[in-house]
């Protein structure tokens, strides 16, 4: 088992989520999911290494980000409840609200 | 076990194109799911155990479940036509997340560019003692308590906050509001009502 296999997977996974980030650009819940799926590629990279140098504290790093994102993506959908009940729509292009 | 590593590598690249090309909302969310029952089987195959059940317990059984509980709540329908990923685009998408990365794993097995890294020398043995939640807690609670209890926090900053975004408040609560109370015009709460004697 060579760490470049894990290197080489997670820089998929984030070039993956950046191009679905451009290509969902419409709708919100969307680039919530591209967004979840690039941290989940960062916490790939911080494991690898951690396993690569022997050290837990990329470990200690990912169990962080786990924690904030989790916090994020909570917070995000509340969001997204709002403006469901404002715009009653989840795309991008219906916020207009602040066009002057 | 390590062979393991390119059948379930492949699955997670497929999951992650059927995150971001799927004309759904809900198939984009079990995309997510496979995704992240992908990522646990890779870190268990790195000994990286406690985090790879907190991915499931709490990425999968909480946040992917929110998810799908919020596509489901907000009932989108599948896209508008015009929104929807045709071929053109599929295609492009393929070819932009396929060549591009390989480019840069081109770049990178120049032979003068990985020696300088050494990323391919076979991962050192852990040893027959190891255990991985052990040594996770043992940084975790003491080197890095300030930042546990940090994010701690921000947890219950998170619970709050949503609580506070998303509740409506109580039709016919008696809740006591002072400014309005002290904004009270005489007009508004005294009437005349006749007496008899005068009525007569």
């Amino acid at each position: 088992m060579i760490i470049w296999n894990y290197l080489v997977l997670s820089m998929f996974i984030w070039v993956i989520s950046l191009v679905g980030m451009v290509i969902n650009r419409r709708n919100l819940i969307n680039l919530l999911m591209c967004l979840e799926l690039l941290f989940l590629s960062v916490s790939m990279n911080f494991i690898a290494f951690s396993r690569f140098y022997q050290g837990v504290e990329g470990q200690v790093m990912v169990f962080f980000i786990l924690a904030v994102a989790a916090s994020e993506s909570a917070i995000a959908l509340a969001l997204m409840v709002l403006i469901y009940r404002k715009v009653h729509s989840v795309d991008t292009g219906k916020l207009q609200s602040m066009y002057g | 076990m390590l062979w393991l590593f390119y059948p379930v590598a492949l699955m997670m690249l497929f999951f992650a194109h059927a995150v971001i090309l799927s004309n759904h909302p809900v198939r984009s969310v079990l995309g997510l799911i496979g995704c992240f029952l992908c990522t646990t089987v890779l870190w268990l195959l790195l000994e990286a155990e406690f985090l790879a059940l907190a991915l499931i317990f709490v990425y999968i059984g909480a946040v992917m479940t929110l998810f799908l509980f919020m596509v489901m709540m907000l009932n989108i329908e599948s896209y508008q036509e015009k929104d929807r990923h045709n071929a053109l685009s599929v295609g492009l998408t393929l070819v932009v997340t396929c060549i591009l990365p390989s480019g840069v794993v081109w770049l990178y097995t120049n032979p003068v560019v990985w020696k300088a890294l050494d990323l391919y020398q076979t991962l050192p043995s852990l040893g027959e003692n190891y255990n991985n939640v052990t040594s996770l807690g043992s940084v975790l609670y003491t080197d890095y308590v300030w930042a546990f209890e940090v994010v701690a926090m921000i947890l219950l900053a998170a619970i709050l906050i949503t609580v506070g975004l998303v509740a409506r408040p109580r039709s016919g609560s008696k809740k006591q509001v002072i400014s309005d109370q002290l904004a009270v015009k005489k007009s508004e709460r005294i009437a005349y009502v006749p007496s008899k004697e005068t009525r007569q």
